[in-house]
């Protein structure tokens, strides 16, 4: 009787979903009782294979958790062809600086099978920050180190140029 | 910029669907105060929810236990609103003989009154008004019949009743599957839009959600505080039939500007009957005031905080436009369509701007200053 119960009360997508996202790194930091608030920010949508999840060059305003089938990342060359520059699987993620900046997307996502991702959208973002501060400041301060770690790697690939971008613009 | 097959046919659809419910507009009226009774709701599911709780059974236990409360309070208030019309019924003689002698006496004194400029303008300018239209004796002659009049016409108000009763049915049926399905409602539309628009239109439903469920929830809790606020003022000074005119002053809070001019009209009717003279009706008009200088300095930046804003002069074109385009309606659902429009216009323009390459990013002005360190 009380098995029954408690079948019929707890909902058992909430616990499926919380074990994917607590696999997810952005969302590392945020305690099991907090996940409910960030379900809510969260939409799902599927996409069949070859889909478009969005274009290079179209504006974005949502970060994409990948839960199922794989996604394409790709840009355009210069001679007018398209480069893959990654594959992403379950558990990745995608499209966070289009969710801090609202610039054009630098690249294309194509799904290459049956996808299943939850959006995170710029304003439920700003909403958890708002009510939730707890998971809001975790989301961000995962993504501000993702950049910097971003930023760092390409200051070890290149030092000089890029400090002497930075010297000539001072200069300019 | 050329029209495409993929900008004309979202177009045409918006347009077909734009006409069919402006064809269907007289029935749309419960789906709209179920989606209303669904934006009340949804806090009280989502404290559940979150804490992972099925939605159903939490919309079931929170919806039985509101209905009771309604068919309880309903009855209690019918019982009440009874009492009210049986005393109503016993006074009504005393109230017009009352009103009807002030009334004798304000004519009178105003008609033996040469017009002449005595140095008071209002004075001088409102017995110029009342000599020559001879709005007094019309007043005079309908005032005596016409709370007859209301009585006669009783049976055809009652029958008026009808449709009402008929939203109270539907309301909570149609609101029930709203809040059941909640945010499984918005994956479903999204899962229709073509996968290059998923991100606009996530953003617009996002923001008219955020928007229309603040002003909901706002302007329900103002309403509720103003008729509260009234009562007490109402209650304060004496005025009879104060539960009925606080009731009347919150619902028709609803529409900006128009809950305490609505007290001043009604406890104003009232208070001359009751007492009869000016002092009360001025007794009425001061609670009104103090009612909406209350509602302007505290409960509106307390409620409203975060509802999106809109500037007077706005909100007053809404509603004038509201009036002439849909009536009763079009003044009631003025200011929530017009902060819906405010929102889709702040979505889309950035959106089409960016899209068409009509705005350049600004970078961070301390990107070029500050060196990578």
């Amino acid at each position: 009787m009380i098995r029954w119960f408690k079948d019929y009360i707890l909902d058992p997508e909430f616990n499926r979903k919380r074990k994917f996202l607590q696999r997810v790194s952005l969302f590392q930091g945020i305690s099991r009782r907090e996940f409910g608030h960030l379900f809510q920010a969260l939409v799902i949508r599927s996409y069949a294979p070859g889909e478009i999840l969005f274009h290079e060059g179209d504006i974005g305003r949502a970060l994409f958790i990948l839960e199922s089938g794989r996604v394409e990342i790709s840009r355009k060359t210069a001679d007018g062809g398209t480069a893959t520059l990654a594959v992403l699987n379950p558990g990745d993620y995608f499209g966070e600086m289009s969710l801090l900046d609202e610039r054009p997307r630098s690249a294309t996502a194509a799904a290459m099978e049956p996808v299943r991702v939850h959006l995170l959208y710029k304003t439920e973002l700003e909403k958890l920050v708002r009510h939730v501060p707890h998971i809001g400041a975790a989301i961000m301060t995962h993504l501000g180190m993702l950049l910097a770690a971003r930023l760092r790697s390409m200051t070890d690939m290149a030092p000089i140029s890029i400090a002497s971008t930075v010297k000539v613009r001072e200069v300019v | 910029m050329s029209l495409s097959g993929r900008t004309v046919i979202p177009l045409f659809f918006l347009t077909a669907t734009a006409y069919f419910l402006y064809r269907v507009q007289e029935v749309l009226l419960p789906f709209v105060l179920s989606a209303v009774l669904a934006y009340l709701f949804n806090p009280l599911v989502r404290f559940f929810e979150v804490r992972g709780l099925r939605r159903r059974p939490v919309v079931v236990v929170l919806y039985v236990s509101l209905m009771t409360v309604i068919t309880l309070s309903s009855y209690k208030l019918a019982w009440v609103a009874a009492l009210e019309a049986e005393e109503a019924a016993h006074n009504m003689p005393v109230y017009v003989q009352k009103g009807g002698e002030t009334f004798a006496k304000v004519r009178a004194s105003l008609k033996s009154t040469p017009i002449h400029d005595d140095g008071r303008p209002f004075q001088t300018l409102a017995r110029r008004l009342f000599a020559n239209v001879a709005i007094l004796d019309y007043v005079a002659d309908h005032g005596r019949t016409w709370p007859q009049d209301v009585l006669n016409r009783m049976p055809s108000f009652a029958m008026g009743i009808l449709p009402i009763l008929e939203i109270a049915f539907l309301v909570p049926f149609i609101g029930f599957f709203l809040i059941q399905e909640g945010p499984r409602l918005r994956d479903h539309v999204l899962g229709w839009v073509p996968s290059r628009y998923v991100e606009m239109v996530l953003g617009l439903m996002v923001e008219v959600d955020n928007s229309l469920g603040k002003y909901v929830r706002g302007i329900s809790l103002e309403c509720l505080c103003v008729g509260c606020i009234a009562l007490a003022g109402f209650w304060a000074i004496g005025l009879d039939y104060a539960l009925q005119i606080a009731i009347v002053v919150g619902l028709a809070n609803i529409v900006p500007y128009v809950g305490p001019v609505m007290g001043v009209l009604l406890g104003g009717g009232v208070a001359l009957f009751q007492w009869g003279s000016v002092v009360g009706v001025l007794k009425v008009a001061v609670v009104c005031a103090s009612v909406r200088f209350i509602e302007d300095w505290f409960i509106q930046p307390t409620v409203m905080r975060s509802a999106v804003h809109l500037h007077p002069v706005m909100i007053v074109f809404a509603l004038m436009a509201g009036a002439k385009l849909f009536g009763f309606w079009g003044l009631l659902f003025a200011v929530p369509i017009a902060c819906m429009v405010k929102v889709l216009l702040e979505v889309l323009w950035p959106w089409y701007r960016s899209q068409y390459g009509l705005a350049s990013p600004v970078p961070l002005p301390e990107v070029n200053r500050i060196p990578l360190i």
